[in-house]
């Protein structure tokens, strides 16, 4: 009951956040020094075609009005449409954020258990030979590039060796063939799960650690419990608690995660969508996109903090006090 | 001596390791005896290392501490802490009761856990036996107790919890590391004589480690003064009270809050006499009774 | 000053994995001051080495149109370093004012900048940074200005945090008591309190702002010719990179080991302040 009313009271905090963050987008856009017209018009046109286009696309009325009606728009659903290709933008990104989170979800899942059993055992051999492996792979691993390690995989993989296909995530053809996905599919999943697991190790064995110097685990060991038994009763779930709130804060990576690495790979998914639009000023598809991702920013907080209530007895306890 | 110690312990010395090169000894070449049934009282301030003694006794040092001693015997058994040694029947309570339980664990899970560890039970079984222990320590409502966790149970009702888990694995020796310190006064007096009839009742011998000397008179038969890593001064609680003879001793008792008005509290000065700090083949113990001894400084001989 | 210099060597003596990083750097920054000295010209063309191997000729060997490899990835360095510490500055001045102000004042207007640290915040930055660069003209102020404009909210959260505890402290209070003016507080008492926060916070500045450019680059909205950075010629490299491999293996290297050492830096100034503040 009252963990419900937390949650609405969060979600009406969040809606005044959306609408300025759209109204800065907008703004910010529209401040831009060239606008969508100058990428669709060329410059033999007549005035008069122009300030028809400009009509058409309603650039040519005020700030306010213009920003009013996309959101009015967006709030039945309608992204628009891309000013550069014509296509709905809403379409678009119903096939596009699939493929990525076809991509992400995967990817994410494996470095997340990764993270959980190098991080704990990282952990339990705080400053021996293995945790300082584990740290150091860690400290390259965040200092590294995604897109240079995409690379050298493309390069070894792709060109030198000539396993995998390097680019697309079908062959032409073979639209239906799961193999032929799974070929395409596993260069950039290695690479994201590499991006990604360098981090959550961290977090995971810093927690570890953290838990490790609490007093119950002294308590614990006093009362003959063996180092095995900490772990695994009290330690690991202590530890594994608070990660199921980073998996809300995850939650913008379903669209936002691998742009570059999507667009190395020529994955048909947001990324190269969102690069071309950055490109060509689509301002509809930037404006979607941008919107989408901050919502799942903000989206992902609330579940985080949620589920962190739902999981953690004390919160839970105090909320429903 | 007529009572046989339960638990006596020979030239212990503990060192924390900072870093390769240096290393700090904290405690120094002392020598332990418990008298089997009593109330020993550990006292001395802060970092005396009191903690780190009971620590030691229970094999539960920092991991970059290193520990050794001569002779350690328990009940007259010589004891090893080799890994597949039994474990002795000695508990410890700790300091905080707040952080002494695992917060996102129930109050019977870690009731039963200890159980089990021990004893090759049912889990309804010992179910039963967890609560009844919770009802010796005086914990209402236990079924209730059981199913909740650590944070909604207040202070003194988690050091009862504390000492339940300790009587479960059936100790001879209790240890008590300040179990008051972190209460409120009056939760204190009930915690303190709660171990009090545990003690008689269970036929336990404990050992009191507290900075308190009011504690201390009330409860304790024998009393161990620390300073800096060193017993200076022990002996029965009458002997230290009106006999004190070592500085620190004295220095401490002053430090007893007195409820006398317009008497200001009485800070303890560190440097008990002019001059360097005697090294350790300086100082040796005179035997003053049979029970009450004190370092003294070895007088020089010319 | 001197305690300090002390405490450093018996870290160094303690972990002297921590002398790699330093001595990396060292070089690397040498190297980039003294590049105009050294005699290659980085625009120069050798037309009988095309997209050549590295050799003792050519160190990192040349690229497509036959300019000296080496010489252009220490010329990237500059342009990467520079970038990183100049967005770094400005990141660690912004976020440093803002997160003064807010915590110190509170109030309105630490409601109105925290509630600006969230939105900002809660926009991806890879997104956020993209489509900012986009629409400003790219090139190398652009792009510090980008990285430092958009990068500066957690300093902003930790030199608040860090205000709000130091100004409960007696000093504090005190010279409030006694009327002194807001400005001085802040710059005499609080400022001083929170630094070794901001120094290592902006350590860690440096090596994400690094990142972050090489990315940038890498997608065609950060440095652009005829200027190099090593994340644009990483991008160049992308296009021949089956000929021509160790031109994406070389810059990626450099990065590698520059943000790594950024961090180690970092975490070495942590723990020298850590144990300066503990003893």
């Amino acid at each position: 009951m009252t963990t419900s009313k937390y949650i609405g009271k969060r979600i009406l905090q969040v809606i005044p956040l959306l609408l300025i963050i759209s109204f800065i987008v907008f703004f910010m856009i529209h401040l831009a020094p060239y606008d969508v017209i100058d990428s669709i018009t060329t410059p033999n046109m007549s005035k008069e075609t122009v300030a028809l286009m400009k009509a058409k696309y309603g650039l040519d009325q005020p700030f306010i009005i213009q920003y009013g009606k996309w959101l009015l728009n967006i709030l039945h659903g309608d992204f628009g449409y891309s000013v550069v290709s014509q296509h709905s933008i809403s379409n678009e990104l119903a096939t596009r954020i699939p493929n990525t989170i076809k991509l992400i979800l995967p990817s994410y899942f494996t470095a997340l258990v990764l993270a959980i059993v190098l991080g704990l055992f990282a952990g339990a051999n705080k400053g021996k030979r293995i945790d300082r492996w584990i740290d150091g792979i860690c400290s390259i691993g965040i200092s590294m590039p995604t897109f240079w390690f995409a690379m050298l995989v493309i390069y070894i993989l792709g060109y030198y060796l000539n396993i995998f296909p390097i680019i697309g995530m079908h062959t032409i053809g073979s639209e239906n063939s799961f193999r032929d996905f799974l070929r395409h599919f596993f260069m950039p999943y290695f690479v994201l799960t590499v991006a990604f697991f360098p981090d959550l190790t961290r977090y995971v064995r810093s927690s570890t650690l953290s838990q490790l110097s609490e007093d119950y685990v002294l308590v614990q060991k006093s009362f003959g419990a063996s180092k095995r038994e900490i772990f695994t009763h009290h330690i690991s779930r202590n530890v594994l608690l608070p990660i199921i709130t980073q998996i809300g804060l995850a939650l913008p990576m379903l669209v936002t995660g691998a742009i570059i690495t999507e667009s190395i790979f020529g994955w048909p998914g947001i990324g190269p969508f969102f690069l071309s639009a950055t490109k060509s000023l689509d301002y509809p598809i930037i404006m979607a996109i941008l919107l989408l991702s901050a919502t799942l920013v903000i989206l992902g907080n609330l579940l985080s903090d949620v589920l962190y209530a739902i999981v953690d007895p004390r919160i839970r306890k105090e909320g429903s006090r | 001596m007529t009572k046989q110690p339960i638990l006596e312990l020979k030239e212990l010395n503990v060192a924390l390791l900072e870093d390769k090169i240096q290393q700090t000894e904290i405690i120094k070449n002392i020598d332990i005896k418990i008298p089997k049934g009593e109330i020993v009282g550990i006292v001395g301030e802060s970092g005396s290392g009191k903690s780190m003694t009971m620590r030691a006794i229970m094999d539960i040092l920092p991991e970059n501490a290193q520990r050794n001693f001569s002779t350690f015997t328990f009940e007259g058994e010589p004891v090893s802490f080799a890994k597949a040694s039994k474990r002795l029947p000695i508990s410890m309570i700790f300091q905080d009761p707040m952080t002494s339980l695992n917060p996102l664990r129930k109050i019977g899970y870690h009731l039963i856990e200890v159980i089990r560890r021990q004893q090759k039970l049912s889990k309804k079984a010992a179910k039963k036996l967890a609560i009844q222990e919770l009802e010796k320590v005086g914990l209402t409502n236990p079924e209730k107790r059981m199913t909740q966790y650590p944070h909604e149970l207040s202070g003194g009702m988690r050091q009862r919890v504390m000492i339940a888990m300790a009587l479960l694995v059936k100790p001879k020796l209790l240890i008590a590391d300040e179990p008051t310190t972190a209460l409120d006064v009056t939760i204190q007096a009930q915690i303190l004589t709660l171990i009090q009839k545990l003690q008689k009742e269970e036929d336990l011998t404990v050992v009191l480690v507290t900075h308190d000397f009011g504690i201390v008179a009330g409860m304790c038969q024998s009393v161990k003064v620390m300073y800096q890593g060193e017993i200076v001064e022990e002996g029965t609680t009458d002997e230290i009270f009106y006999q004190s003879q070592h500085p620190y001793t004295k220095e401490l008792l002053k430090a007893v809050p007195t409820v006398e008005k317009g008497q200001r509290l009485y800070a303890i000065q560190h440097q008990l006499e002019t001059g360097e700090p005697l090294t350790a083949a300086q100082k040796e113990f005179r035997q003053l009774s049979e029970t009450h001894r004190v370092q003294v400084a070895k007088e020089r001989r010319a | 000053m001197k305690k300090t210099r002390k405490k450093a060597s018996r870290i160094l003596k303690k972990t002297p994995h921590y002398w790699l990083p330093i001595l990396f750097l060292t070089f690397l920054i040498v190297l980039s001051i003294l590049a105009p000295l050294i005699p290659i010209d980085p625009n120069k063309t050798d037309v009988s080495h095309l997209s050549s191997a590295p050799s003792l000729q050519h160190f990192f060997g040349t690229d497509e149109v036959g300019r000296d490899y080496f010489i252009r990835v220490i010329y990237g360095g500059r342009v990467s370093l520079l970038v990183g510490v100049m967005a770094m500055a400005t990141s660690t001045i912004i976020g440093t004012f803002l997160g003064l102000v807010s915590g110190y004042f509170g109030g309105k207007i630490d409601n109105l900048l925290m509630r600006l640290v969230d939105i900002l915040s809660s926009i991806p930055w890879m997104i956020l940074i993209i489509v900012v660069s986009v629409f400003l003209k790219p090139g190398l102020t652009t792009i510090i200005l980008v990285i430092g404009g958009f990068s500066w909210m957690n300093i902003a959260r930790l030199i608040r945090a860090e205000t709000m505890s130091v100004k409960e402290r007696d000093y504090v209070t005190y010279a409030t008591f006694i009327g002194e003016k807001h400005r001085k507080i802040i710059v005499r008492h609080i400022l001083p309190a929170v630094f070794s926060t901001l120094i290592v916070a902006a350590t860690g500045s440096i090596s994400s702002a690094i990142m972050t450019e090489s990315s940038l680059s890498f997608l065609g909205v950060g440095i652009q010719q005829p200027m190099a950075s090593w994340g644009s010629l990483l991008q160049n490299a992308q296009n021949s990179l089956q000929r021509a491999p160790y031109m994406a293996l070389i810059p990626g290297i450099f990065i590698i080991l520059t943000v790594y050492s950024f961090n180690s830096i970092g975490n070495f100034i942590r723990e020298l302040i850590v144990t300066e503040e503990s003893l």
